[in-house]
């Protein structure tokens, strides 16, 4: 395993109003890992980055950036590290070119290094033509690249992110995620990055934290997380209905807690839906059962965070022990059902599981 | 890294606000909006002030213009560093202060290199009305170098002062108007003065016993008499005051260290929430 580039310990802050924003949170971020933290409004995400970036100071616990202590070595870790905060921070008074020959330059560069490294990353982020305009008149969008680029200056060794890709369109956020990743492998960066993106977290972060009112409710690789909550499940479309024989055989078969059935549908709940697929079917085919469609659910990001955060998947979720409960779905499970019938080609999902 | 990184950072900090001056005509024009009109009308309006036998006791052959100019001047610095704080509000508005926050620049360095930015777009400004009073027919008795201290002082007297606190003020306010609405009190201190009458004209006893406890006044006689020198047996007299020179820039720095602590202790509290 690489080094600890970032080691938390029981962090805490009480702003000082009395707004207890982190209650103890505990982490390491390695090397080269891109590391994201998702959670709600107010789940303390920013302040906890804040304080790792040495804008703000722990009320309690510890951290250390590349072996720093950031209450007492700030200054050695903010020449080191990038920090692009949730509101950008635009000199309104300058041109693109001006902010990033400056901030290049307070990290030590002399002009002509400067002026190489601004117009570099100004086409990177696809500035270049805006070069010599003042950035008050930039749109969100663009100031926001410019944000991330003046954080990219000196090639920071860590770089904190706050919703990086907020007011991104399409392109800039995949341009973003491009470089991002460039910036791992090539240099070996490490990344600590907030966002309220599913996809984009479940893309592009090695690791994630989901933080809920203060504290890291879970904590785990996208596939770790998704697997932490739950069986895939093989859905089932019936053409006609299902005879009372056949529903026991299939309780039976599969144990009653693992089968549910709701609008024409049955559920079978299986360790991995890829390979439990085709017997599943099989059986089905056996006890005479005919079958319409077929769907293989696996858990997405949005289901482990809506069941971290204490939203309305905790009670969705299937009890074993009471067969006889109604499966209730979350919003985005109906959407998906919904999607399937309605889909010209019902078996993507499928098609994409077995292979 | 050590001092010359710091002077570096310093320096990138302070051309960095310079380049900037232009890009707030505002603050530039109206700086002296009011000094120019000072100037033209009051040396105009007031000048019977000027000849009446009270005056001309006191300053004998002093021209009324002459006698304001050095107030006009100190106007123009108190109301320049007072808009100090409109350069600095626009960075801790926008982001831009916090985002220097993640820089290697210290928060002293970025602050300081945004006073003295101010300081050199205040004694542009002053020069410029010292320029237009000798246009309009005023006299610095003590000569060239007489009028360049006059106006360094009243520059550093009220940046030390204003200056610092507008600064403060910003930054616990972070707010345009919250901190404008704190130049009135700037200004009151330079009108309960001896700035636009002499003391010895003035009969209300409690406004002359204010004056004597006003430290601004002390600014204004130091530099009003650079401007137009001591009466000696009834002949003006060129004369360098190094006394009151001396104790305007003693309570400059008495200022400084105190304006300065307060501004730690906002920039500990307000900014970063210690
Ligand atoms: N300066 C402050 N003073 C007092 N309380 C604060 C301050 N900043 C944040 N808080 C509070 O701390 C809690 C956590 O806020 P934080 O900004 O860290 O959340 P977040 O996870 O970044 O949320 P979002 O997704 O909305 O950005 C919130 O309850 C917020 O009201
Ligand atoms: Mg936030």
């Amino acid at each position: 395993m690489s080094e600890a580039v970032i080691e938390v310990e029981n962090l805490s802050k009480t702003y000082p109003d009395g707004t207890s924003a982190v209650k103890g949170i505990s982490f390491t971020v390695r090397k080269g890992e891109i590391f994201g933290f998702l959670g709600p409004n107010g789940a303390g995400k920013t302040t906890s980055m804040r304080i790792l970036g040495t804008l703000h100071h722990a009320t309690g616990g510890s951290a250390r950036i590349l072996g720093l202590d950031v209450n007492t070595q700030g200054k050695e870790i903010r020449e080191r590290i990038g920090f692009a905060m949730q509101e950008v921070g635009m000199d309104d008074l300058a041109t693109a070119q001006e902010m990033l020959t400056l901030h290049a330059k307070l990290y030590g560069m002399n002009s002509k290094e400067a002026k190489a490294k601004a117009a570099e990353l100004l086409s990177t982020f696809d500035l270049a033509s805006d070069a010599k305009r003042r950035v008050v008149r930039f749109s969100g969008g663009m100031q926001r690249r410019l944000d991330l680029a003046v954080s990219l200056v000196h090639t920071p060794e860590v770089l904190f992110l706050d919703e990086p890709s907020t007011g991104l369109d399409p392109k800039s956020r995949s341009d973003l995620w491009r470089v991002l990743r460039k910036l791992r492998d090539e240099e070996g960066i490490t990344i600590l990055m907030s966002t309220h993106y599913m996809d984009e977290a479940d893309a592009l972060c090695d690791r994630i934290a989901i933080m809920n009112k203060g504290v890291i409710a879970a904590i785990d690789t996208p596939t770790n997380l998704k697997r932490s909550i739950g069986a895939d499940r093989v859905r089932v479309t019936l053409s006609d209905g299902i005879s009372a024989k056949q529903w026991a055989a299939l309780q039976k078969t599969f144990r009653a807690g693992n089968v549910s059935q709701a609008d024409g549908h049955i559920d079978i709940r299986v360790k991995d839906g890829a390979s439990a697929l085709v017997p599943a079917l099989r059986i089905l085919d056996d006890l005479g059962v005919q079958v319409r469609e077929t769907k293989v659910l696996t858990p997405t990001l949005e289901d482990v965070f809506l069941q971290y955060t204490g939203a309305s998947f905790a009670d969705a979720e299937v009890k074993p022990a009471d067969p006889k409960e109604k499966v209730r779905l979350s919003r985005k499970e109906k959407k998906a059902a919904k999607e399937a019938a309605s889909s010209a080609k019902p078996s993507v999902e499928f098609s994409e599981v077995v292979a | 890294m050590g001092a010359v990184s710091s002077i570096r950072t310093f320096g990138l900090m302070y051309m960095r606000n310079i380049r900037q001056i232009p890009r707030i005509p505002v603050v530039l024009v109206f700086g002296i909006v009011m000094p120019v009109i000072q100037l033209s009308l009051f040396g105009n309006i007031f000048s019977a002030l000027g000849d009446s036998p009270a005056f001309q006791a006191t300053y004998p052959g002093v021209a009324y213009l002459s006698y304001i100019a050095p107030s006009i001047i100190m106007l123009t610095t108190f109301l320049g560093m007072a808009n100090a704080s409109a350069a600095l509000l626009v960075d801790v508005r926008t982001g831009y202060f916090d985002k220097l926050r993640t820089t290697p620049a210290k928060a002293g360095q970025v602050i300081v290199a945004r006073l003295l930015a101010e300081m050199t777009r205040v004694t542009a400004q002053a020069l410029i009305i010292l320029g237009l009073a000798l246009l309009l027919g005023a006299h610095v008795e003590s000569g060239f170098l007489g009028g360049v201290v006059m106006v360094l002082m009243s520059v550093t007297f009220s940046a030390c002062t204003v200056g610092l606190l507008v600064t403060a003020l910003s930054m616990k306010t972070k707010s345009d108007q919250a901190t404008q609405s704190a130049f009135p009190l700037f200004f009151v201190l330079i009108f309960l003065s001896s700035a636009y009458v002499p003391k010895e004209q003035i009969k209300n006893d409690v406004i002359r016993t204010i004056i004597d406890f006003n430290p601004v006044d002390y600014l204004i006689q130091a530099v009003r008499e650079l401007m137009v020198g001591v009466n000696n047996g009834g002949v003006m007299e060129a004369s360098w005051p190094l006394d009151k020179i001396g104790l305007v820039l003693g309570a400059s720095a008495v200022a400084a260290v105190l304006f300065g602590l307060l501004n730690y202790r906002v920039y500990r509290t307000s900014i970063e929430g210690k």
